[in-house]
């Protein structure tokens, strides 16, 4: 036992004589009169139901939420009264603007509507009829392998960060459980997807796992959350995106516009975080700079992997003959540019700016060229 | 029926509605884009088209002026009148385009379909309502096929 009541309530006689009190039909009511807002919320719309916008009013609304939480620092819900006596339940994060962005209530009822199911979602029945060689089915159980070990990651990081964070944003926390859900299910496609087809998974990755670690270890939550969310999903929504389009069987495509419309949701969410965080802290930008220029390496690392830009390179080629790679370095070339304009559009969206001149992606495109 | 027409716009729209329960089932589908349908051997003049979904049902879809398009949507699709005929030409028996032919695999690589915005979060939503934007595809190609076999 870690944590130990700082009462012990069977020697308390007072606590003791109010249970008899109560065991007799003596009810003290004090709750009643707990000097709390009176609201009557509604749904705006009957069809979607009562969401957290219907009832983000007053006290009880994000905006009461203070940029600084100095005095509530327990699960205790924000609206509530709050008793003397409340512990402080240790949250690290007690700033809004270290995880607040604009988007969340929208984004917290978008992701729990456009939930889906790996099991019963894919067509995994009409995988065996799909006409695909060994080869090429390894191609793609190999890029599956990569795909299951890295979505994880973004489980375990938003599950590390939650119980830090003050209970105040809890909209910020269900929206990370809600991400937690969303990239177990990746985990799970891509396993079963490896598993479906004959072949199994492949060749884990080295790079993969340093860059794995170079998020989870992040020293603050923003930090965190720009090289989860901007950089490492921003690059893995690119590898859907290519994925549907390269990808060997329709099964597999509709597996990849799923994932991708999850991933999203995540890569939407910490492009209006940094923004936010940016707004409130102007200052702070170098930090952001400073982190992404050893992030960026990593990313370096796992994007020129030859886990993962090899088997891209054979399943945008379509084969292993000579002309079927050319054109696979040529499209994979193509998506990797791309997701590196997209990433630096979302910075620059954010407000985060100069990082195209200070990127290590520009200086690795000048020694490529 | 052709492609580009009122008739077949207005008959998607009703196919759209009718297909609730699909888009349901896929969740909030809060966006709005366009297709702009470009000049090719056969078709002279351009032409836009405006989708506006709320919640999970089509509210608008109106032939709509080129200029600011961009700034009216969450993003605009563009390709040539005969890459959207071919498009939904591939419809499969199981009222599916086909592989090949996806939304998606067409405006990946920025041929033959490019994707036009102006914000990042409006671009986003293609992505992120990607499912229900090839649904949105899937059934106009029903239509299209519909007014094929209804004028042979």
């Amino acid at each position: 036992m870690a944590y130990y009541s700082p009462v012990d309530f069977l020697q308390d006689e007072e606590f003791i004589e109010g249970m008899k009190r109560r065991q007799n039909g003596e009810l003290s009511l004090t709750w009643m009169d707990a000097a709390t807002e009176r609201v009557r919320c509604s749904p705006q719309s009957p069809r979607r139901g009562m969401t957290y916008k219907d009832i983000n009013v007053g006290s009880y609304s994000t905006d009461a939420i203070p940029e600084v939480i100095r005095s509530h620092r327990t699960m205790a819900p924000r609206g509530s009264a709050l008793p003397l006596g409340l512990p402080d339940m240790g949250y690290l994060v007690n700033r809004k603007s270290e995880v607040w962005a604009n988007n969340i209530l929208a984004l917290y009822e978008e992701s729990k509507t456009r939930q889906w199911n790996a099991s019963t979602d894919i067509d995994w029945c009409a995988l065996p009829d799909c006409q695909i060689t060994d080869d090429m089915e390894k191609a793609f159980c190999q890029l599956c392998t990569l795909l299951t070990e890295v979505e994880m990651i973004a489980t375990d990081l938003p599950a590390k960060w939650i119980p830090l964070i003050n209970h105040d944003m809890i909209e910020l926390k269900s929206l990370l459980c809600m991400q937690a859900v969303d990239e177990a299910r990746h985990t799970e496609v891509f396993r079963k997807r490896a598993l479906a087809n004959g072949v199994g998974l492949l060749q884990a990755s080295v790079v993969a796992e340093h860059a794995l670690k170079g998020i989870l270890d992040a020293d603050t939550y923003t930090q965190a959350s720009v090289f989860l969310h901007l950089l490492g999903e921003g690059f893995i929504l690119s590898t859907f995106r290519n994925g549907e389009a390269i990808a060997p069987t329709a099964v597999d495509k509709k597996i990849f516009r799923l994932v991708m419309q999850d991933e999203a949701r995540h890569v939407s969410y910490g492009m209006m975080h940094l923004k936010y965080f940016l707004r409130a802290h102007p200052s702070r930008a170098e930090e952001i700079h400073f982190m992404l220029d050893e992030a960026e390496t990593l990313m370096i690392g796992l994007l020129g992997s030859a886990e993962l830009a090899e088997p891209l390179i054979i399943l945008a080629g379509k084969g292993f003959g000579r002309e079927h790679i050319e054109r696979g370095v040529e499209l994979t070339l193509f998506n990797q540019l791309k997701a590196i304009d997209e990433y630096f559009g979302r910075l620059e969206h954010a407000g985060l700016e100069g990082r195209r001149e200070r990127s290590q992606f520009t200086k690795l495109l000048a020694m490529l060229a | 029926m052709d492609f580009p027409s009122k008739e077949f716009f207005d008959r998607l729209r009703t196919e759209l509605v009718g297909a609730a329960d699909e888009f349901a089932h896929l969740g909030v589908f809060d966006a709005s884009f366009a297709i702009r349908v470009q000049a090719s051997p056969g078709f002279a003049e351009e032409r836009n088209y405006l989708f506006r979904f709320e919640l999970d049902s089509c509210t608008e879809l109106t032939e709509t002026e080129t200029d600011g398009l961009e700034d009216r949507v969450d993003f605009v699709l563009e390709a040539p009148h005969a890459i959207w005929c071919e498009m939904l030409a591939s419809r499969q028996p199981n009222g599916e385009i086909d592989a090949a032919h996806t939304i998606n695999t067409l405006c990946h690589f920025d041929d033959p379909i490019r994707v036009r915005y102006r914000d990042p979060l409006g671009h986003d939503k293609l992505f992120r309502f990607q499912q229900s934007v090839q649904t949105v595809f899937n059934v106009a190609a029903t239509v299209a096929a519909e007014g094929a076999r209804a004028s042979t």
